[in-house]
């Protein structure tokens, strides 16, 4: 019996970064147009027809599973909220909806789904619970630093306070390792809260529901949140991942 | 009302048994990384039939050894008639 090529311990594959690459290079260009958005596609997708075409080989039976689980969630996510939204403003005349922020929210849902998905099947509910939280408080902190770069400047005192918003996501991080029920339970009150404090309920019964990103803001700023929550209250704390 | 088998396997203990193989050097010999290996360890990944063959290959024993079956309940409508 063949015996494949040692793996090495999970690391992003060639294939994996070269899509980030050119996510990344893809928002960049969309400052100049919107129309580079397709590089953004090639970068997210791109790697996944390539696997699917049977061109690359670059991940395990496990992975492929939950890649392919990951899809599949994405599909039944954005199929409901599709129906759902066509539903609603085919019904209600009233509501405006730009086709823009429709097909965002769309997207930016099955994205968000789909990542999610994976990022759960792959590592299991804690460990990726884990990750997101730190990513979160990571992303934000340079979110307040960049920010600050050039005229933008509000000083050290500001700067400090700002990014202190980050410690509670670091917090929370080293608790869902531990406390996992209770990091969970939190994690829920924290989104519900952000959930009122941005107003995001106005997406609920507004003439213009999509409008300000609500829908975006609400699918990757609370979305984290609730993900992360609901995954560690199936934890149990015996249960920790190695 | 159908049978919910589970699968229970031994791969940590014969990891043990063949004198402490880590998890990522089991990865490597299997071909899969150290995630799948945790994952399978864990009971939230059930290896196809070509892995488990490999795993069995690896151990120098039998697949049955390494991953039996855990019975759930049972419907009486379900069980072969002889």
């Amino acid at each position: 019996m063949r015996i494949p090529e040692p793996r090495p311990d999970w690391r992003p594959t060639a294939v994996t970064m070269a899509g980030a690459a050119l996510v990344l290079l893809g928002f960049l260009l969309c400052n100049l147009s919107w129309k580079f958005l397709w590089v953004v596609a090639l970068g997210t997708f791109g790697p996944g027809v390539l696997r699917e075409f049977g061109w690359v080989h670059d991940q395990d039976e496990f992975q492929r599973q939950a890649a392919w689980r990951a899809g599949y969630h994405a599909y039944l996510a954005g199929g409901l909220l599709t129906f759902f939204l066509v539903g609603v403003f085919r019904a209600n005349a009233s509501v405006e909806v730009a086709p823009a922020a429709l097909a965002t929210t769309i997207l930016v849902v099955m994205w968000f789904t789909g990542l999610v998905s994976s990022l759960f099947g792959f590592w299991g509910a804690q460990r990726a619970a884990v990750r997101l939280l730190i990513t979160f408080g990571v992303v934000w902190l340079l979110f307040n630093l960049l920010s600050n770069i050039g005229t933008e400047y509000s000083g050290p005192v500001a700067i400090v306070m700002q990014c202190s918003l980050a410690v509670p996501f670091f917090a929370l991080a080293y608790g869902a390792k531990h406390w996992p029920r209770c990091s969970g339970l939190l994690l829920l009150a924290m989104a519900l809260f952000f959930f009122l404090f941005f107003d995001l309920y106005a997406i609920f019964g507004s003439a213009d529901p999509l409008g300000r990103g609500r829908a975006v803001v609400l699918t990757l700023f609370v979305g984290p949140l609730i993900a992360a929550g609901a995954g560690l209250l199936r934890t149990s704390a015996s249960a920790t991942d190695e | 009302m159908t049978t919910r088998d589970r699968i229970r396997n031994h791969l940590k203990r014969h990891r043990i048994l063949i004198g402490g193989m880590t998890q990522q050097e089991l990865a490597q010999r299997a071909g899969v990384s150290r995630q799948t290996i945790i994952s399978m360890e864990k009971g939230r990944y059930n290896p196809s039939v070509a892995l488990a063959l490999r795993l069995a290959a690896i151990f120098s024993v039998t697949v049955e050894a390494l991953f039996e079956l855990e019975e759930g309940d049972h419907d009486e409508d379900s069980r072969t008639s002889p």
